[in-house]
């Protein structure tokens, strides 16, 4: 070593550490951002699967009945959900958001969300306790489509897209508009 | 075209000559340049109505053609846009534009669409038509409502909101090629146009063929006309074309020629009629203006003539008196030269008579009476005139009555008288052989209305040619002028009686044969012959003697007395005074009426007065008429004779009227005058103071009592004035009287007279009523018509000789009439 500065080296790790805990920070900004962007999406497309997806008429006790979302507590999206719940309607209905835990078991909803956080063997339960329900089961996992999910939400690059297994929704006499189907990836 | 129908040699009257070819063509191209606008305005008319109507429609069809497609076209765009923001819904709101892309990429089917876009809700351009836009295009901005506008660079722009009105889900925006619109646009507007130009073209073919119904007979019109005009042939007519205002023009037009014909031909029926007249006329005028040549030539020989035959007498007159002053001459001589000068003297007097007459006439100035006279009186006394030359020519004379002739007929005798000396003297002079025969007869019945009677004069003399014949009773003609040399005479002699027949309602006809004789029939009218008596005919012939005529006068009777002679004229008093010494009478001779006058005065006081007076009418200081009336008025009653120049018969009535007894014209013949003062002496010796008229009498005028009659109660105060209303309405009496005798109503007469003798009577005309008695007595009796008519003439003459007032106070010279009074 030369004669360099001594404090050089330490501004240098101070910027550096400033710089990465910045960068760390936008990073996770960035990340946060990202991630917040993600659920609005998400929340988004569910309310759309709201519009695009036809229930049965037995799926609601009546005309005013609201839409109602299931969604694991704690699931980050929740709030974004809340929002929009908020705000918006489907067909006239009001959206209502069901926050359940696994153990209550599968609430009565239209649309379930199982992110991919859930663990594979809860979401399988839940998928199986959520048959004949007329519920529009929506995931992210990989093989949620498999475990009879009608939607998966799939990150390609910045966006996000949709896989839907049309055959799980036609199980659950659920209606899937060829508007959907035209921009998600049909599976079956 | 020229525009022109090519069948004009259908023009022109049916029965007309053809129209020549050259002129025809010629009429063409006139007719062509002239009626160009006819045809032309019809073609026009058509051309212009079919275009203007065919355009406004493909005008109006076109533009809502052109609506039509825009409509389309944006509602085509409209639907698309709508079609592709619906299926893009999911797209959008799943954030695919890789899909979206996709779907807009279903635009290549529409060629038009050149550019699409897909917003998204914040207005960001999602995905685009064609996927890869070409480099440097400008994104248009994103619209914020539905909107479609044609832009003026020929390009349709649509932007319609996704999904439902309330979600604003993003907009997708067209932006499409209007260029096959245009296209269409224009396919439209060459197929309107040349719909239009057929159309057009087709009208007007059409319209050019049609126009010939209305041109064509227009056309054949003018052409009739314009050849009637020129041809000034009305005869022309056009065809009959249907009923239509065409037919009506043409009907019209063929009517007015006929009409026009007609007129033209009245007219020269009437110039024609008009010259036939002109020429009559022309040729009555011919014929008169000969007749007045001949008349004026004949006029101009007759002054010619006349003027010869008044100095032919005087030049003998003048002549032989001037031998008779010459010495050496011999009794015998001068007896023949005194013979000459008489005879001439006669002749010259009566070719002076008859100028006078005929001039009288041929002035309309000649009257005739209507009186009673007798025919066989007139016809004895003209035959017996004629006897001394009949006899001195060794031919016979004969009168006969002829079935019953009327004693009295009204007419004029002095020109009867006149006449049929006229005829008999011609008949006589003609006769060499044979003699002359006066066959009086009724002409008609006396039944008739107007009977006539004639007096027929035959003569067995050299008779004359027919043409010698009708010229003979013409004025100033004689049968030629060799028998006015051989014969003598005027000439006018026939002319008078023929004029004088005539006026006496009659006329003179005569026939001849040369060598054999002539005969000439007088007719005359002879009144109302109702209540006229007739006698029965008989024949006289009357004797031939062997004696030789004495030319010389008979010997003149001896007359004695004193005569006054109130005469201004030297030679006249001479001549008078020198016959009536002859004749054995004294003669006083005064050379005025003044001193006539005075002369009787003083004859009177003398106690010798005149026997007669013979007073001319026309003196200075004071003439026959006033001297007359005087001496009358004085109560002189001795005969006076008027010497009057004067032979009209008011002249003698005004001689009469004055107081005179009788009159004598001149020129005085000197036997005749001697028969008259013989005759008024004798009157006056036996003192008779009425006459006794006949109508025998040569004068056909009354003689008159000699002195005024005045009323004895004249003065009387009571009856003065009735005195003289009665002496003023005796003329109305005396007419009466005279009218009832002409008419034969004695019933009439006899009541008059019976009041004249009344009145007479009460107004102290004492000397009128026995007269007036008789008279009533005569005509009441029914006695004879002379004897009334005597009667009546008698009463006449009283009466008229009845004065208002008295003598005395009449007259300044009342001295003296006292001594003739009473």
């Amino acid at each position: 070593m030369n004669t360099k500065p001594p404090y050089l080296l330490q501004s240098l790790l101070l910027l550096l550490t400033l710089n990465l805990g910045i960068a760390s920070l936008h990073a996770q900004e960035d990340v946060a951002a990202a991630a917040s962007r993600e659920h609005r999406i998400k929340a988004a497309y569910l309310y759309q699967f709201g519009r695009y997806v036809q229930w049965p008429a037995k799926a609601f006790s009546s005309a005013e009945a609201p839409f109602v979302i299931g969604i694991l507590k704690q699931d980050p999206i929740a709030a974004e959900l809340d929002q929009l719940a908020l705000i918006k309607k489907i067909e006239n209905r009001p959206i209502q958001i069901r926050q359940f835990s696994p153990e209550d078991g599968v609430p009565s909803c239209h649309i379930l969300f199982l992110s991919a956080f859930v663990m594979p063997e809860v979401q399988t339960v839940l998928v199986g306790k959520a048959a004949g329900k007329n519920i529009l089961l929506v995931g992210e996992s990989e093989k949620f489509l498999n475990l009879g999910g009608a939607v998966r939400f799939v990150i390609e690059g910045n966006n996000v897209r949709l896989h839907i297994a049309r055959k799980a929704a036609v199980r659950e006499e659920l209606i899937i508009s060829s508007k959907l189907l035209q921009v998600a990836r049909v599976l079956d | 075209m020229d525009g022109l129908p090519t069948d004009l040699a259908g023009i022109g009257p049916t029965n007309g000559p053809p129209v020549i070819p050259g002129e025809k063509r010629h009429g063409r191209n006139f007719l062509s340049a002239r009626n160009r606008t006819l045809a032309a305005k019809l073609n026009l008319l058509t051309v212009a109505a079919v275009g203007v109507a065919l355009t406004l429609s493909c005008a109006a069809f076109f533009v809502n053609d052109v609506l039509m497609i825009r409509n389309s076209k944006s509602e085509q765009l409209s639907a698309l846009a709508t079609i592709l923001g619906a299926n893009s819904t999911a797209a959008i709101e799943f954030n695919d534009a890789k899909t979206a892309t996709e779907l807009l990429a279903s635009l290549h089917e529409q060629p038009a669409v050149e550019f699409a876009c897909l917003y998204d809700p914040q207005g960001k351009v999602f995905a685009t038509y064609p996927a890869d836009l070409p480099q440097g295009l400008a994104l248009p901005k994103a619209p914020s409502e539905n909107c479609t506008i044609f832009t003026h660079s020929g390009y349709l722009d649509v932007a319609q909101n996704i999904g439902p009105a309330d979600e604003k889900l993003g907009f997708i925006y067209l932006h499409a090629r209007m260029d096959e619109l245009q296209k269409q646009i224009w396919g439209y507007v060459w197929i309107a146009l040349a719909v239009l130009a057929v159309s057009l073209a087709v009208s007007m073919l059409l319209a050019h063929q049609l126009q010939r119904f209305i041109t064509l007979p227009i056309l054949r019109l003018v052409e009739a006309m314009q050849r009637v005009t020129r041809e000034d042939d009305y005869s022309i007519r056009v065809e009959q074309v249907g009923d239509g205002e065409l037919g009506v023009l043409n009907a019209g037009f063929n009517a007015m020629l006929d009409q026009i014909g007609q007129a033209r031909s009245a007219v020269c029926r009437a110039r024609d009629e008009l010259e036939d007249r002109v020429a009559l006329r022309t040729r009555e005028l011919l014929v008169a203006k000969d007749a007045a040549e001949v008349a004026s030539r004949a006029k101009s020989d007759f002054l010619a003539n006349m003027s010869h035959e008044i100095r032919t007498p005087m030049t003998a007159i003048l002549g032989y008196s001037d031998l008779l002053l010459q010495q050496g001459t011999s009794k015998s001589e001068r007896e023949d030269f005194v013979q000459i000068i008489h005879r001439n003297g006669n002749h010259l007097l009566g070719i002076i008579n008859d100028i006078l007459d005929i001039s009288k006439i041929e002035a309309g100035k000649m009257t005739v009476e209507r009186i009673p006279c007798s025919p066989r009186q007139l016809a004895s006394e003209a035959i017996s005139l004629m006897q001394v030359r009949a006899t001195a020519k060794g031919i016979s004379l004969q009168i006969e009555f002829r079935g019953p002739i009327p004693d009295f007929i009204q007419s004029d005798p002095t020109r009867l008288r006149q006449i049929l000396i006229n005829l008999l003297g011609n008949a006589v002079k003609f006769t060499e052989l044979g003699g002359v025969r006066l066959v009086v007869s009724l002409l008609d019945s006396p039944e008739t209305p107007n009977p006539r009677i004639g007096f027929e004069v035959i003569d067995t003399g050299v008779g004359m040619q027919p043409e010698q014949m009708s010229s003979l009773f013409k004025p100033f003609a004689q049968a030629d002028t060799s028998m006015t040399r051989r014969f003598g005479g005027t000439g006018l002699g026939l002319a008078i009686s023929k004029r004088l027949a005539q006026m006496l309602g009659g006329d003179i006809t005569g026939t001849s044969v040369v060598g054999k004789g002539s005969s000439f029939l007088i007719s005359i009218e002879t009144g109302p012959l109702e209540e006229i008596r007739m006698s029965d005919g008989f024949t006289k012939v009357l004797p031939v003697t062997t004696d030789a005529p004495s030319d010389k006068p008979a010997a003149d009777s001896q007359l004695s007395g004193r005569i006054l002679l109130a005469e201004d004229g030297i030679d006249n008093q001479r001549f008078i005074t020198f016959v009536l010494k002859k004749a054995g009478v004294q003669v006083t001779v005064a050379d005025n009426g003044q001193i006539a006058l005075d002369y009787v005065h003083s004859a009177h006081e003398e106690e010798n007065p005149f026997d007669v007076i013979l007073m001319d009418m026309q003196m200075p200081v004071m003439d026959g008429y006033t001297a007359a009336s005087r001496l009358r008025s004085e109560g002189y009653r001795g005969p006076i004779i008027a010497l009057t120049a004067h032979a009209m018969a008011e002249d003698r009535q005004k001689c009469l009227d004055a107081g005179c007894n009788d009159y004598a014209t001149k020129p005085i013949d000197r036997q005749s005058l001697l028969r008259t003062v013989a005759q008024w002496m004798d009157r006056n010796r036996t003192n008779n103071a009425s006459a006794m008229p006949t109508i025998s009498e040569s004068n056909p005028i009354r003689a008159k009592s000699t002195a005024f009659i005045y009323s004895a109660l004249a003065t009387d105060p009571r009856l003065g004035d009735l005195v003289d209303l009665f002496v003023q309405e005796m003329p109305d009496r005396i007419n009466a009287l005279e009218t009832h005798a002409r008419s034969r109503d004695w019933q009439q007469l006899t009541r008059t007279a019976h009041q004249i003798k009344g009145s007479a009577g009460s107004y102290g005309f004492g000397e009128i009523t026995p007269c007036a008695a008789r008279l009533e007595a005569a005509a009441k009796d029914g006695c004879q018509e002379e004897q009334i008519l005597s009667t009546l003439d008698e009463l006449l003459s009283l009466c008229r000789c009845i004065r208002s007032g008295v003598p005395e106070a009449e007259d300044e010279l009342s001295t003296r009439t006292a001594p003739f009074a009473g």
